[in-house]
């Protein structure tokens, strides 16, 4: 199986040499070709800063981080633009979409950085807007439309460039629980139809269990990792749930 | 052509925000015109000689003061500036995440600042002529 992500070693350190605080200690995984891994722990637990590193957003102590056989951690200026561009998609808790375009605009402004020419860009839209059921809404702007449609544009503005990763942070944060289920099927319909590698920090047991398999983080270490293999959905829930009960005290976080 | 609409759009959508900037620049051009032109006023040409003089000792001192005038609104200007990107950071970020170099964000920056000093041009002609005529009449009534 190809190896999209390889997390080497990674660690992340904030504050000053007399106050030092460790984010991300010696964490090292790898992500497969069309996976859905998860991240959970607790807050302050270093997921999000890990997903940070991973995206480019924030740059890592020390270690390395390989996606599709190239070092990100060694990227600069325009080089990490295009890697960006081209290889990442981004998903977030609070949407993050531009609210002076609509919502078809927003889409294909990832597109137009890319400079693909306008019937491409149409055409495209068009049918990741069909497929995630939000073609009558792309002439509205972010702020005329739900929350749960706004994350769904945001989703195709993540993946319409056909990124190698699309890394997700809470996405399902903001959104009801209704709303936040659909986001969930349309990520398994992008898992298992488009085959795209998702990458998700959550701390939410229902949302991690869309997921294939579950990387849990406590002080900034891999404390577990369970992968849901043949289980259903709620014996891999249970699953889940056990494994946060050993990891003490989260589970009030959840419910 | 992405840059173009996109620099359009968010000033349309910013004219708020803009409108200080807007206003900063405008009352700034304007008051700078007004010290700068009094000599060469029509109504200056017509007085008689020794308020002329005492008009032209008081040019060659504004001469002095437009120097930290200019100083004064430069520092406005950039204050303005800063505040208006402030407030657009997270936009920008948004940019860098989908992969905009920072060429790219520059060139939209340069394009919206372009439009909008275009207007407060255009606008400081008539807001000028209004102010003009009345520091005109003061001063000359002073004398």
């Amino acid at each position: 199986m190809e190896r999209i992500l390889e997390v080497q070693n990674i660690e992340k350190y904030y504050g000053t040499k007399s106050n030092l605080s460790k984010a991300i200690d010696n964490i090292s995984f790898n992500v497969n070709k069309g996976e859905f891994v998860g991240i959970m722990g607790a807050s302050g637990s270093g997921k999000t800063t890990l997903l940070n590193c991973i995206s480019t957003i924030d740059k890592v102590t020390s270690g390395h981080i390989v996606v599709n056989q190239e070092d990100i951690t060694k990227l600069k200026g325009n080089k990490l633009n295009k890697f960006r561009r081209e290889e990442l998609g981004f998903i977030f808790q609070d949407f993050n979409l531009l609210d002076t375009l609509t919502c078809y605009e927003n889409i294909a402004l990832a597109l137009t950085i890319q400079k693909v020419n306008a019937r491409e860009i149409e055409r495209k839209v068009e049918k990741i807007a069909e497929n995630l059921e939000i073609k009558e809404i792309l002439k509205k702007y972010p702020y005329q439309v739900s929350g749960g449609q706004k994350q769904r544009v945001a989703i195709c503005r993540a993946i319409i460039t056909n990124p190698k990763l699309v890394l997700a942070d809470e996405p399902t944060g903001s959104l009801d629980s209704k709303s936040a289920r659909q986001l969930l099927e349309n990520f398994e319909y992008l898992n298992q139809k488009l085959q795209a590698t998702i990458l998700m920090v959550t701390h939410d047991a229902f949302t991690a269990s869309y997921t294939n398999r579950i990387l849990f983080i406590k002080d900034g270490k891999i404390f577990n990792e369970l992968i849901k293999g043949n289980d259903t959905r709620k014996q891999f829930f249970e699953k889940i749930i056990e494994v946060q009960t050993l990891l003490g005290g989260d589970l009030n976080d959840c419910f | 052509m992405i840059v173009f609409k996109l620099s359009i759009k968010n000033m349309a959508k910013s004219i708020k925000d803009y409108s200080i900037y807007f206003l900063t620049l405008v009352l700034g051009v304007a008051i700078f015109y007004m010290f700068n032109s009094l000599d060469s006023q029509q109504a200056m040409l017509e007085v008689s000689k020794s308020t002329h003089e005492m008009i032209n000792l008081l040019i060659s001192m504004l001469g002095f003061v437009s120097v930290f005038v200019s100083v004064v609104l430069g520092l406005l200007i950039v204050y303005a500036n800063n505040f208006l990107i402030n407030r657009r950071k997270k936009e920008f970020g948004i940019y860098m995440t989908l992969g905009m170099g920072k060429r790219q964000i520059s060139k939209i920056i340069l394009l919206e600042t372009i439009l909008v000093g275009l207007i407060s041009l255009l606008a400081r002609n008539y807001n000028w002529y209004i102010c003009i005529t009345i520091y005109v009449y003061i001063s000359c009534k002073t004398f």
